[in-house]
């Protein structure tokens, strides 16, 4: 129920992998317009192709069915517009941290000025607080302090959708909400003109990000459940909405959702 | 996706050798374990040596006469008497300037065709049967093609170190290539990055290890062949050495010339493996 028209446009999605028998149908007949500035998270059990809708929305995978749009042209590939946060950082080990940020933003910039583009690392590593890490290499930082770098690496090219494939899944509770902050840290660094779309399985995450979650049903031939709006309004704060109707009624709402409507077979 | 375990190209590759700990103690314990092997080494030799001096008392040396040999040999190494009269130091130099040109050109070669055979399926089909049935050759049976093609030993040499240089490295490129991760092919993707700087951030950086692997072992077969192939070429070198020892019935000569092989050979390997490891990088979760 997107209020201003569609700027991210999946319609009739479909995802076939291998012929014939061995054919498996991962997502079918998804419909789904996101708006612009819009942050959405995709919520589901594991398997009901999360994942695979993320990578189609990057261009890493091709629709079998269906079109993925963007501001009205036809997503046929990888590009930098549409950044992405892999589920396992995706730094390059012989980089250092501002070596990873710098190489992606001269690859998408080749004609800015050197000068331009480092201070502009700076500026995203000083906002995700790596500054003083700056020349370390991937192994040398912790598993938080990597998506941090991933998460500057994919704002630094400033692209109009940010797409995050569970990005703080490997990371654990008490890093979590750091992570949370450094997101919303940047995306208000850009005035929340980035339009977002995050894959992940956990519902305070979702809940306290989005606009809004879209509950995805169990696979093969996976698709849309529900589209869940999150009204709390912004800015928020994590430990006082956990204690609104608004939050608890919503979680409730999910947790019912993905525990009874659309629970997982297995 | 990157394995789940943290791991070095130092474990994964089939490494001659392995040092573990970390710092002093690692430092502690490689010495202790040289110093150990350095012994057993030397006790081999003394106890191989005088076994053979019972065998047949006038035919092999005794290690006392080797050591004294030897040190003779050292302390005078760039003496130059005449064509069949050099002093050591220049017969291994000789050897080596001739390994080090063999192994210049063929790594020219073997790198970048282990770089398309790696990158391209089809090149891969088409030049990987030839690269299995050439391998395996000896690289001395090329030393006749050698000498009809450049009518010189000293060049025949050299091709046949070029040939030998060319199969590991060609091979380890070849599969530090194939293996580039898909996540970073995808993070190059996902950020367009131009051909060049997918070569030179993402392609090289990550073979390096295994092309630096490759280089090892073909410097290591094309000092192994570098022997035999001067004593089919005569002239100079420490192959030539060798044989002409043998011919002057001095086998103290020819154990004198086996150990210094031993030990150069010894130093190329550390100076490749210090190499590798330089140039290794950890991936993690």
């Amino acid at each position: 129920m997107p209020t201003s028209p569609a700027y991210l446009s999946l319609k009739d999605v479909t995802i076939t992998f291998g012929k014939g028998v061995k054919a498996y149908t991962a997502v079918q007949g998804v419909n789904l317009d996101i708006a612009h500035g819009e942050f959405v998270s995709i919520i589901g059990h594991s398997g009901c192709g999360k994942s695979t809708l993320l990578n189609l929305i990057a261009g890493l995978l091709k629709p079998t069915a269906g079109s993925v749009t963007l501001d009205g042209r036809a997503v046929t590939g990888p590009g930098p517009d549409r950044g992405l946060v892999f589920q396992h950082h995706g730094l390059l080990p012989w980089l250092s941290v501002f070596d990873n940020v710098y190489e992606a933003l001269d690859a998408v910039y080749p004609k800015r000025s050197k000068d331009d583009k480092v201070t502009e690392v700076e500026r995203m590593l000083r906002l995700v607080g790596l500054w003083p890490h700056q020349n370390k290499r991937p192994a040398e930082i912790s598993g938080g302090m990597k998506q941090r770098t991933a998460v500057a690496r994919a704002f630094a090219v400033h692209p109009q959708v940010l797409l995050l494939d569970e990005p703080f899944s490997a990371l654990d509770a008490l890093t979590k909400p750091t992570l949370h902050d450094a997101l919303v840290e940047l995306w208000s660094s850009d005035n929340q003109s980035e339009t977002v779309v995050m894959v992940t399985h956990d519902i305070d995450e979702a809940i306290y990000l989005s606009d809004r979650i879209v509950v995805m049903s169990n696979g093969p031939r996976a698709t849309v459940g529900e589209v869940v709006d999150v009204h709390l309004p912004r800015p928020r704060d994590k430990r006082a909405m956990l204690h609104t109707s608004e939050y608890t009624d919503l979680k409730d709402h999910l947790l019912q959702l993905l525990m009874s409507r659309f629970a997982h077979a297995a | 996706m990157i394995p789940p375990q943290t791991m070095t190209h130092r474990q994964t590759l089939y490494h001659l050798s392995a040092v573990g700990g970390t710092g002093a103690t690692a430092v502690v314990r490689a010495v202790l374990a040289g110093g150990f092997s350095v012994l057993c080494g030397i006790t081999l030799l003394a106890a191989g040596g005088y076994l053979a001096s019972l065998a047949s008392p006038k035919d092999l040396p005794a290690p006392a006469a080797v050591f004294d040999v030897l040190w003779t040999l050292i302390t005078d190494p760039f003496y130059n008497a005449g064509p069949n009269d050099k002093g050591i130091g220049l017969q291994l130099f000789a050897s080596l300037q001739r390994v080090f040109t063999g192994f210049a050109i063929g790594s020219v070669v073997a790198i970048p065709l282990g770089i398309l055979l790696g990158s391209n399926r089809l090149v891969y089909r088409l030049v990987d049967p030839v690269v299995q049935i050439l391998r395996p050759v000896s690289p001395l049976a090329w030393f006749p093609i050698g000498l009809a093609t450049f009518q010189s030993a000293g060049n025949a040499t050299i091709f046949m170190i070029f040939i030998t240089s060319l199969w590991p490295t060609v091979i380890n490129t070849a599969f530090g290539v194939r293996s580039v991760p898909i996540t970073y092919r995808q993070v190059a993707q996902v950020f367009h990055f131009s051909r060049w700087k997918y070569l030179t951030k993402v392609l090289l950086p990550y073979s390096l290890p295994h092309i630096l692997t490759g280089l090892r072992l073909s410097m290591g077969i094309a000092w192994l062949v570098i022997v035999a192939g001067e004593m089919l070429s005569g002239g100079t070198g420490i192959g030539f050495f060798v044989w002409d020892s043998w011919n002057a019935l001095s086998l103290e000569r020819v154990m004198a010339a086996i150990l210094l092989i031993g030990v150069i050979g010894l130093l190329l390997d550390r100076g490749f493996s210090f190499l590798v490891n330089r140039f290794s990088y950890t991936e993690t979760e």
